[in-house]
């Protein structure tokens, strides 16, 4: 299908803003509008199943996002930049929750058993009596150190996002808190698994040696 | 319900042994996302300028769609408009930004 696209005049930052909160807003807004689109159907290009309409519904959020927040663009990029982010997000927002939307944390955490007693060992090589030995006093160790070190929450976060491949936001709507609290959330997580790894006198380099490669 | 394997323990591990301290969150990483970006598509050494907003794209998956989504986006913006993105670039660094 061949699109046609608008010619868009150019404007700089200030003319941006100007623009959208004056008596040239419909244009300024039209022209945006073109921009926001054009980049969107690239930027969504990989994503299966993003209609033209999806595209021009989340183009439309994204404008009242904007034109609700253009106080707080600084300046710091381009106008077009700063708005194309903002449309960005709406959209994975809304494709990460469709994609999402029959998973449960449940389904997620159910795989996953962090309190067990033992890890099973894969039998991906036939190393030594003495690797096998070691590879599960390592194994034990870690599997100890997760279930002592980390809240019940850290580790539902751990399972459902690092294991279950959740996106963060999605994971976070589910447990009633927000992206940027959840990574911090799995950020201590990490920083005390990582300590106490150290602690026990785990160096980097025994812990990957045991574990094989990525 | 199955007990971790280990690929999944490899995985916590490795992640826990790549943890900073000084992690941004995602906030952070989204309000300046577009300068890093811009700084990419200028050809320069994004990762260099803002090494914290680098470190933060390696680590979290959300963010780092986005950030793939945008330059994609900007990008076809700026072949269609035949913007100089070079001159928004070093207006920011004009502008005494360092970055992280």
């Amino acid at each position: 299908m061949v699109r046609i696209t608008p010619t868009v005049v150019e404007r700089t930052n200030k003319q941006w803003t100007v623009a959208l909160g004056g008596p040239g807003r419909d244009e300024a807004i039209e022209d945006l509008r073109a921009l926001l689109i054009r980049g969107l159907r690239s930027a969504l290009s990989r994503q299966s199943g993003v209609s033209d309409a999806a595209i021009e519904d989340f183009t439309q959020d994204a404008l009242i996002k904007i034109l609700d927040n253009l106080d707080s663009f600084r300046g710091e990029s381009r106008f077009t930049t700063w708005s194309q982010k903002i449309a960005v997000r709406v959209a994975f927002t809304e494709l990460r929750r469709k994609e999402w939307r029959n998973v449960s944390l449940q389904d997620i955490t159910d795989r996953y058993d962090t309190a067990g007693p033992e890890p099973r060992e894969m039998t991906d090589s036939q190393p030594s009596p003495e690797d096998m030995a070691t590879r599960q006093v390592m194994f034990d160790t870690v599997r100890r150190l997760i279930y002592e070190e980390l809240t019940e929450r850290q580790r539902e976060a751990i399972v459902t996002v690092m294991l279950g491949g959740m996106p963060l936001e999605e994971a976070a709507r589910r447990m009633d808190t927000n992206r940027n609290a959840l990574y911090k959330l799995l950020h201590d997580a990490r920083k005390k698994l990582k300590k106490r790894l150290i602690s026990e006198g785990l160096s980097a380099q025994d812990v990957l040696a045991a574990f094989g490669g990525r | 319900m199955a007990m971790l394997d280990r690929q999944e323990l490899n995985k916590i591990v490795r992640a826990a042994l790549e943890t900073s301290d000084d992690e941004l969150g995602c906030e952070d990483c989204l309000d300046q996302v577009d300068s890093f970006v811009e700084t990419e598509l200028a050809g320069l050494d994004a990762a260099a300028a803002m090494p914290l907003i680098h470190n933060h794209l390696q680590k979290c998956g959300d963010c780092r769609e986005e950030f793939e989504a945008l330059l994609a986006a900007v990008r076809a913006m700026e072949n269609s408009n035949g913007n100089n993105i070079l001159d928004a670039v070093r207006r920011f660094w004009r502008g005494g930004r360092n970055g992280s």
